[in-house]
């Protein structure tokens, strides 16, 4: 629910794009490795979905990615009228290999997309909206829990 | 026989009291912030649909409508009026657009599935509770024409291409301005 104005100031404040990732990713590895080394999984195992949904980085991320729109793009498992399709379907994103058919698909690499898309591929029609980079790492957790997809 | 009717009307009643209640309740989680639930969605998608499909039957696009000649001006009012909103290839909309539920959608699905005429008549008659605006009165119907065109040349526009178009056309007009021009019609 926290998107915090502060967080995004100073992302904003950092100096160039590769700074800001460097950052970020050192943040997101710490928070979230856990997470990433449950989602292959809960990938695998649809009953194991459900209680990861409850960790605060997932329940944060699903609140973002309503406030953030981003289901006016994508389709996206979970989220209601989430139906957009100028973007691709989120629907199997834990098991997918890359990110923009160009990242490795890691968490942190889709936090860092997800916060800014046009540093990591220049000329993407997907925008930067300003996303900071504690609530990419949310949204990319949320989209991880979706394992298989809805 | 008699008692069918009544259990009806009674049933009826009730129900009708049980909606008042639940107006005057105040339970019905009416912030931005909530998602309504899929039912209410999927009704109002058809009702949106079936509504615009129905009104713009009667519209006609303008002799030569698709020659390219309105795209420039239509760019430069999309910019002035409508990316705020709805974004524009590759460009995010306006921070506050995003918060808002719907979510103005961007156009280029808009423009995959809609015809021009239902393009032109939400631009002129807005849609009534989804947050978009009736642009009569503040652009002239060629004005709104020349915007359809534009929004109709989004499913082939690059990011890329998007951006050396605005490069060309220079800064984005105020809206204030182009309010006075439309104004006259």
């Amino acid at each position: 629910m926290r998107i915090e104005p502060a967080l995004r100031s100073a992302a904003r404040a950092e100096r160039g794009p590769e700074r800001r990732l460097t950052r970020s990713a050192t943040m997101l590895r710490r928070r979230l490795v856990p997470l990433a080394l449950l989602a292959p999984l809960l990938a695998a195992c649809e009953d194991a979905r459900a209680p990861d949904l409850d960790t605060d980085a997932v329940r944060e991320g699903r609140a973002a990615i309503r406030l953030y729109g981003c289901g006016s793009c994508h389709a996206i498992p979970g989220i209601g009228r989430a139906d957009g399709r100028v973007g691709p379907p989120l629907t199997h994103v834990a098991r997918q290999s890359y990110i923009a058919g160009r990242l490795p698909n890691t968490l942190p690499n889709l936090a860092a997309w997800i916060a800014d898309p046009d540093a990591l591929d220049p000329g993407t029609a997907m925008p930067d909206l300003g996303v900071p980079p504690r609530t990419a790492a949310a949204i990319a957790a949320y989209l991880y829990a979706q394992g298989e997809g809805a | 026989m008699r008692n069918a009717l009544l259990g009806i009307l009674v049933a009826a009643l009730v129900g009708t009291l049980g909606a008042v209640a639940f107006l005057y309740s105040g339970l019905y989680p009416i912030g931005a912030t909530t998602q309504h639930s899929r039912v209410v969605y999927a009704a109002v998608e058809v009702l949106v649909r079936r509504a615009v499909a129905r009104s713009a039957s009667a519209v006609t696009p303008p002799d030569a409508f698709d020659d390219g000649s309105r795209v420039e001006e239509g760019l430069s009012l999309y910019r002035g009026w409508c990316a705020q909103c709805h974004g524009a290839p590759g460009v995010a909309p306006a921070p506050f657009a995003t918060g808002m539920n719907p979510t103005p959608p961007p156009l280029v699905q808009t423009a995959r599935e809609r015809s021009p005429a239902e393009i032109w008549w939400v631009i002129d008659n807005g849609i009534a509770m989804a947050g978009m605006p009736s642009f009569r009165f503040k652009l002239t119907e060629e004005e709104m024409w020349a915007v359809t065109a534009f929004v109709e040349t989004l499913p082939a526009l690059s990011p890329a291409a998007y951006a050396a178009m605005v490069e060309a056309s220079g800064p984005a007009p105020e809206p204030s301005a182009q309010a006075e021009r439309g104004g006259g019609t």
